[in-house]
Parts: structure tokens; sequence; C-alpha cells
């Protein structure tokens, strides 16, 4: 006996597989069926025209009553007078004439369980299937079925894995999460801290009638106020973003005049630092975008070149060709290490060295800008090289339109 | 009786400037110190009373900070304080983790009078505003 086979854990374990179809009927590896009263000798004769038939099903009126494989077949045939003692009896003297016959949708793990169940000598004879009613369908190979599990089961473990991979996911999707809001937290209470702070400072410098007390405090509440103003107008933006609410309204853009307007807000923004802001625009050009989005996006990456260079040049560039408009913002600031790069677009990612972090910002910038970027079909790409520089550019469809000049 | 000196560490200029001033009107005398590198320097040349640390700082956070202060200051008498806007909790388990005395949320002035108020055993002198 080899009843050890009979249920391994392993063939069980898969029982409860998602996968349609893992059931007897599915996996047939014949329906060749003779009559219960054919001579062994015909029967013999099919076998050996045909080397890839391993059994034929003995049916009469739609019923399986027996079964024939081909070892069978030859171990009754081999004997000594086999061949004179069956070859003109009918088949049923040789076939087994009880074989394992299951409905057709019979689980796969449930159809090996019965079949390794059966004694040694019929362990791997083939399995019939039949329908509901009990009509004959077809046969399986064990052999077969048992391969068929093993795949299912391989099928399985990559689920698992497929499982595993996607939670593991969520999971550093929900540690992103989490770092979002723990710096969301701080970058809102920090100026809202120091806006309520700075009233408690005012009241009091009013107690005293201190203008002076008042006076020194009135630009660190604007610019608490100002920096709290950016940071939720970044956030909210964000998940605007993120939810797909973002309105998009494409239109003729003038660029020169925007691009302008940028590099103005550039050069306040970069005050007394040595720093000249240039601007490539070719005359009359008009791309077809979304204006507001537009400037957002050269408004962010403008006041990251004015934040990150100290001296030397930011030059904004634009130009439309094929299709697609690029505008590039270039510095020549302290640049981004390669490492580093990745981490760009992240939110709050500000690289935090020492250095960078004296500059103020929400660390949304870039994030949003990519966003938008993608919102309107396009891209943001950067170059950089620690201390030379770096150069991000925004590609979007709607190249030139001059005809839609305004 | 000299009044008690407080060491304020924070990257923050505003935070720093407001914490002061509030401070200083309730009498302490105050310094400020504007990155978590040289304060250790600081505390051992001089000897404060209380240190309020700020936790998010660049390149040495306020952690950082403190645990460096715990190994290389010996000044049992001085407390530390985490002074920060983040949430409370993580400030809690943060001052716990590191076994300091406390820590004071930032943005609410009465809770600051009052913790170092009452860490420095200064007797809270009526309202606020002096």
């Amino acid at each position: 006996m080899v009843r050890a086979q009979q249920t391994p854990g392993a063939l069980r374990a898969a029982e409860p597989s998602p996968h349609r179809g893992e059931v007897l009927g599915e996996y047939l590896t014949g329906d060749d069926r003779v009559h219960p009263e054919d001579r062994v000798q015909k029967v013999a004769g099919i076998f050996f025209e045909r080397p890839d038939l391993e059994a034929v099903a003995l049916v009469r009126e739609d019923r399986a009553v027996g079964l024939l494989t081909r070892s069978r077949l030859l171990v009754k045939l081999a004997r000594n007078f086999g061949h004179e003692l069956y070859a003109r009896r009918p088949v049923t003297r040789i076939a087994d004439l009880a074989p394992l016959a299951l409905p057709e949708d019979t689980p796969l793990a449930a159809v090996l369980d019965r079949a390794l169940a059966r004694p040694a000598a019929t362990v791997f004879d083939d399995v019939i299937a039949v329908t509901d009613a009990g009509a004959y369908v077809g046969h399986a190979s064990v052999r077969e079925l048992a391969r068929q599990q093993g795949f299912a089961l391989e099928r399985s473990r990559l689920e698992h894995e497929n499982a595993l991979s996607r939670t593991r996911d969520l999971e550093e999707l929900e540690r992103v999460r989490a770092r979002f809001l723990a710096h969301a937290t701080h970058e809102l209470r920090s100026p809202v801290s120091a806006i309520a702070v700075l009233a408690e400072l005012i009241r009091m410098g009013c107690d005293r009638e201190s203008l002076e007390q008042v006076r020194t405090k009135v630009p660190m509440l604007l610019r608490a106020s100002a920096t709290l103003r950016a940071t939720v107008n970044d956030i909210l933006d964000l998940s605007k973003l993120e939810a797909g609410r973002m309105d998009v309204a494409i239109g003729p853009v003038e660029v020169a005049p925007l691009v302008d307007e940028v590099a103005a807000l550039a050069r306040l923004l970069l005050g007394e630092k040595p720093v000249e802001v240039r601007v490539q625009v070719p005359d009359g050009l008009v791309v077809r975008s979304d204006p507001g989005k537009l400037r957002q996006m050269l408004v962010n990456l403008a006041s990251n070149a004015a934040k990150f260079t100290d001296r030397g040049a930011i030059t904004i560039r634009a130009a439309a060709a094929g299709g697609t408009a690029r505008f590039a913002v270039a510095d020549t600031g302290c640049g981004i290490r390669a490492e580093d790069l990745p981490r760009l677009f992240v939110p709050f990612g500000q690289l935090e060295d020492a250095h960078t972090k004296t500059h103020a910002g929400t660390g949304l910038g870039l994030v949003i800008t990519r966003s938008l970027a993608s919102l309107l079909g396009g891209r943001v790409l950067v170059e950089s090289r620690r201390g030379e520089g770096t150069t991000f550019t925004v590609e979007l469809p709607g190249g030139a339109h001059p005809e839609e000049s305004p | 009786m000299t009044p008690p000196r407080i060491l304020i560490v924070d990257d923050d200029e505003t935070h720093l400037a407001c914490a002061r001033e509030l401070l200083e009107a309730e009498g302490y005398r105050v310094e400020v110190h504007l990155t978590g590198f040289g304060a250790t320097e600081r505390m051992i040349r001089t000897r404060f009373d209380l240190v309020l640390v700020d936790m998010n700082m660049p390149a040495l956070s306020g952690e950082g900070l403190v645990s460096i202060l715990r190994k290389r200051v010996h000044a049992p008498g001085v407390r530390m304080f985490l002074y920060s806007s983040n949430d409370e909790d993580a400030l809690r388990r943060a001052a716990s983790r590191l076994q300091i005395d406390g820590y004071v949320c930032k943005g609410d002035p009465e809770e600051l009078r009052r913790k170092v108020g009452r860490a420095l055993g200064m007797p809270r002198a009526g309202g606020a505003g002096r």
C-alpha cells in the first residue's frame, strides 16, 4: 500500500485556492470510449494504433461501466496464454469494472485525495468524470492531475507572494503617510504656535503701552502668517491633486508676460544676493495649457532656484516644438547630489542638511509641480550637479499655437 | 537672589525671540542658541538651571543634542525640556525615552510659563504681562 501518499498536507493546503476551473472537468486527458461488449482484440488494436492512449472507458448508454488502462491491458495480454485467453472475450473480462468515477465539478484536490487513496495496483489509473446525471464525460490521468495540482500550488505560492508584496507596499505607503502627517503637523503647527505667542507678546506690549514691543512683533507676525498661508495652500493643493479634484482649464497662454512675471518674483526673492535673472522666450510664443497651473509650476521652480542660488544666474527658458512646450528653470546654485535626486519629489523631502534647511519652504513645491505637470499630461525633468547648479524642465503637450495668439 | 538662567536652543529665530521675550518677562535670565552645534560648549561654560531644546533642528536634532548633553555635560542641577511644535504625544514619548524633565508645546504661552515656573521653583507673581 502507498497510503502515505494519500493526503499529503501540501495538497490539502491548496484546496481553498481561489482559481476558477480547478475541477476535474477542466483537466480531462481524453474521452475515448469502447463498448463493454467489444472484444479485447479490438480494443488492443486501438491501443496499438494510438501509442499516446493511456486508457479507455467502457461506456454503455452514456454510463461508464469500466475502465481499461494500457498497463492493465498489457499485463493481461502478456501473461502466459493471455492472448489466447482474452483476445476473443468482451473487454469487460479484463477491465476494471469499478473505476473511480467522480462528478466533473469535483475540485482538483479532492479528486487527488480520492485517487491516491486507492490501492497501489490502481492508484495511478485514470479517474472518470461524469455529469451530475452520471453520464460519462471523459477521463483524466492522475499523474496529469498531480502535475496540475503542482502548478496550482505554485500559483497559490505566487499569489501568496504577490499578496505579501502588496502588503509590504501598503505598509510602505502607510509609513510615508505617517511621515507626511508628522511633517505636515509640524509645518502647520509651527507658524500657528508662532502666531499665538506673537499675539500674546503684542497683548503684553499693549498692556505696557510699549509701541516698540508691538512694532517689533508685527513683521514676525506677518512672516508667520505668510508661511502658514503658503503651507495650508500647498497641503490643500496636494490633497486636491491626489483626490483628482483639481480642475483644468486649457486655453492659449501668452508665454513672455508669464515668464517675465515669474522672473520678477524670483528677483524679489533673491533680494540682495548677486544673482542675475535671465529670460529666454521666443517673441510671441503662445502655447495651449492651463495658465494658472503653468504659472504655479514656474513660480515653484523659480522660487526654489532663488532659495538655493547664492551667486551666478537663474535662467528661465521657454520653447515649443513638435507639439511639446518646454519650460526650463536653470540655476547656478548648490546643486543636488545624484543620490538625493529620488527624494526630490517626496513630500517634505527638502534635503535637510545644515545648509539647505536654512531655506524656508514647505517642502511640497516640487511634489505639487510634478503632480500639476502630470495632470496636464506632461512631466518634470531634473538635471543637477552638486556645486554647479540645477535645471528643472517642465514638458507639456500643447506646443506653439501662433494662430491663437490673442 | 539671582534669577534662574535659561538656555533655549532652536533653529527658528521667531520661536527663539518669542520664547526669550516671554520668559524674560517672567524675570528669568535667558540666553539663546540657534543650532544644535555648540550648545554643549555653551552649557559647559555657563551653568544653566533649565535648557529648552527644540526637536526639529537640521543635522543635529533635539533628541540627538539631548543625548549628547546627557553624556557630556555633568551638570546634575540642570533641567531639560523639549520645546517643539510636534504632536504632544510624540513629545511626551520622546521626553520619557530621553529621561529628561519634560516637554513644553510651542504656541501655548501659559503652559510655558507654568511648566518653567514649576521646574525652577519660581512662585507665579500674578498674571502674565508684566
